[in-house]
């Protein structure tokens, strides 16, 4: 019943967003008929199109997503509005555009070339966009081996290089994740029933696992491979803590499985009871010392995996 | 009784609240069984931060699009609006007088606000824009008829901040869009400029 209940009449097509942008999206353009510019570009991670947005200059670049649940609606003043998404425009390096294409005329030819013969795209005409924006052309060395001819320039993408830079992603993103709320330890999810600051224990290695997570989202599959490599994440062991990696395969119902909530609340509930619940003579044998001591269950695991 | 913002019977057509059950089962950014018009296109693409999936403004994503340029012409004049996220549907896009119904109904506790809104109790919290972000209205007056017209969106109207509305329990700090409003801080630091100096 509800399946049916939820189609909409063909004819009505949104024709009213309501968007959250960061100030600079509103900068008057120079010309009466300029101004920020929707438009769909490769997302560098899928290939796929998705929504950008460039500035009234076309300098910056930002990321349009949407917060989207099920039953929302909007009143805006004295109106009424199905369509209860909120867009989000962000700020978007556009490096990682440009990079989609560098890898693949990496793959593809493999030798020096022009710019503008890499940057090119029949399907998505707007890239060409990319190569005006200052900032692409400042940090272009990031990424690339450069050779000089005549006055002409050639680049080839340097994955050596890339790794660098990504790298130093990486880790700008780590000091945000620190310095905000958000609990890196375990999943994504968690976040939403334990509060960052209960967590203690946080290793560095969550933050960097958790920031290549997210840097991932902007990377082909292969290159977020090597990243992970070169940033020497340990591999996870515990059965609890599914490596952000994983939630990321690309299904078309990936999400349900993620925001199952209960499934967290289950496991945390688990650990709080072993944490608080203890008896007095518990709490006095926890205080014993245990080094060269085994844990029982050591004695039953059929694999010497490392017990606290 | 005190029956909430009840809206004309004209507009009331088609609003269909869902039941408390579905809301604490709600899950987040689902790209299934969105309806038609809003496809965000064939699969969803990997989302960094969960509560958030890919836009768009086009009936297809797939469908080669031309761009969509926002006339910002009306910025200085453009009006403050006040938005409320519903936890319902309403099948509807029009006027509903918000303001002689929904807003008088509307009751500020010490924690939270609450209305009952068509005999159901609802919970809200108001939440601000993002420091340094601007709330945008947009609005498409007339779609060209080819696709290759550049399509203008026009700004409507602006907001500072909007009421988050859930069914009977209140917005907290693990909601979705609670959640989702702390994403821009994260994609600043994901894409801020690379410094020069070495590590």
């Amino acid at each position: 019943m509800l399946g049916s209940g939820r189609r909409r009449p063909a004819d009505s097509r949104p024709d009213q967003w309501v968007l959250v942008a960061p100030e600079p999206v509103t900068d008057l353009p120079m010309k009466p008929d300029g101004g920020p510019l929707f438009t769909r570009l490769r997302n560098p991670s899928t290939g796929e199109a998705a929504l950008y947005l460039f500035n009234s200059s076309a300098q910056q670049l930002f990321e349009v997503k949407a917060f989207h649940e099920e039953y929302r609606s909007w009143f805006i003043g004295q109106a009424v509005q199905h369509d209860g998404r909120l867009l989000f425009a962000t700020p978007m390096d556009p490096l990682f555009l440009v990079l989609f294409y560098l890898i693949k005329a990496e793959k593809e030819q493999g030798k020096f070339q022009p710019l503008d013969q890499v940057v090119v795209d029949s399907e998505f005409s707007s890239c060409t966009m990319l190569l005006q924006c200052a900032r692409v052309m400042d940090s272009l060395h990031h990424v690339i081996e450069e050779k000089e001819i005549g006055n002409k320039k050639f680049y080839k993408y340097s994955q050596e290089k890339t790794l660098k830079w990504l790298k130093k992603k990486v880790s700008q993103t780590v000091k945000v994740l620190k310095s905000s709320n958000v609990c890196v330890g375990g999943r994504v999810q968690s976040a939403t029933f334990i509060s960052g600051k209960q967590i203690t224990d946080v290793k560095e290695d969550d933050y960097v696992r958790y920031a290549h997570g997210l840097i991932s989202e902007y990377i082909s599959e292969d290159l977020s491979v090597e990243l992970s490599k070169y940033l020497q994440l340990p591999e996870l062991t515990s059965p609890e803590a599914d490596p952000p990696l994983k939630k990321r395969k690309f299904s078309d119902a990936p999400v349900e499985a993620e925001e199952d909530y209960t499934k967290f609340n289950s496991s945390d509930l688990k650990n709080k009871k072993t944490t608080s619940k203890m008896s007095a003579a518990q709490k006095a044998l926890a205080k014993v010392d245990k080094t060269g001591m085994k844990t029982i269950s050591a004695f039953f695991s059929a694999k010497p995996k490392a017990t606290k | 009784m005190h029956r909430g913002g009840g809206l004309p019977p004209a507009e009331c057509a088609g609003l269909r609240t869902t039941s408390p059950s579905m809301h604490q089962d709600r899950r987040a950014a689902r790209c299934e069984g969105v309806p038609v018009g809003v496809i965000p296109f064939s699969g969803c693409a990997r989302d960094a931060w969960p509560q958030l999936s890919s836009a768009c403004l086009w009936s297809k994503m797939s469908e080669s699009s031309s761009p969509v340029r926002l006339d910002l012409s009306s910025l200085r004049e453009a009006p403050q609006d006040v938005l409320h996220m519903l936890p319902c549907e309403v099948e509807h896009n029009g006027s509903a007088p918000v303001d002689r119904y929904f807003t008088p109904a509307i009751r500020q506790g010490s924690q939270e606000k609450s209305v009952s809104f068509r005999g159901r109790s609802l919970k809200g919290q108001e939440v601000m824009v993002p420091q340094g972000y601007v709330g945008l209205v947009l609005k498409e007056d007339q779609r060209p008829c080819t696709e290759e017209e550049e399509r203008t969106v026009r700004l409507k109207s602006t907001f500072g901040a909007l009421t988050v509305w859930n069914l009977e329990r209140a917005p907290s700090a693990d909601d979705g869009l609670l959640l989702a409003l702390s994403w821009p801080g994260i994609a600043e630091a994901i894409h801020a400029p690379v410094l020069k100096k070495e590590q």
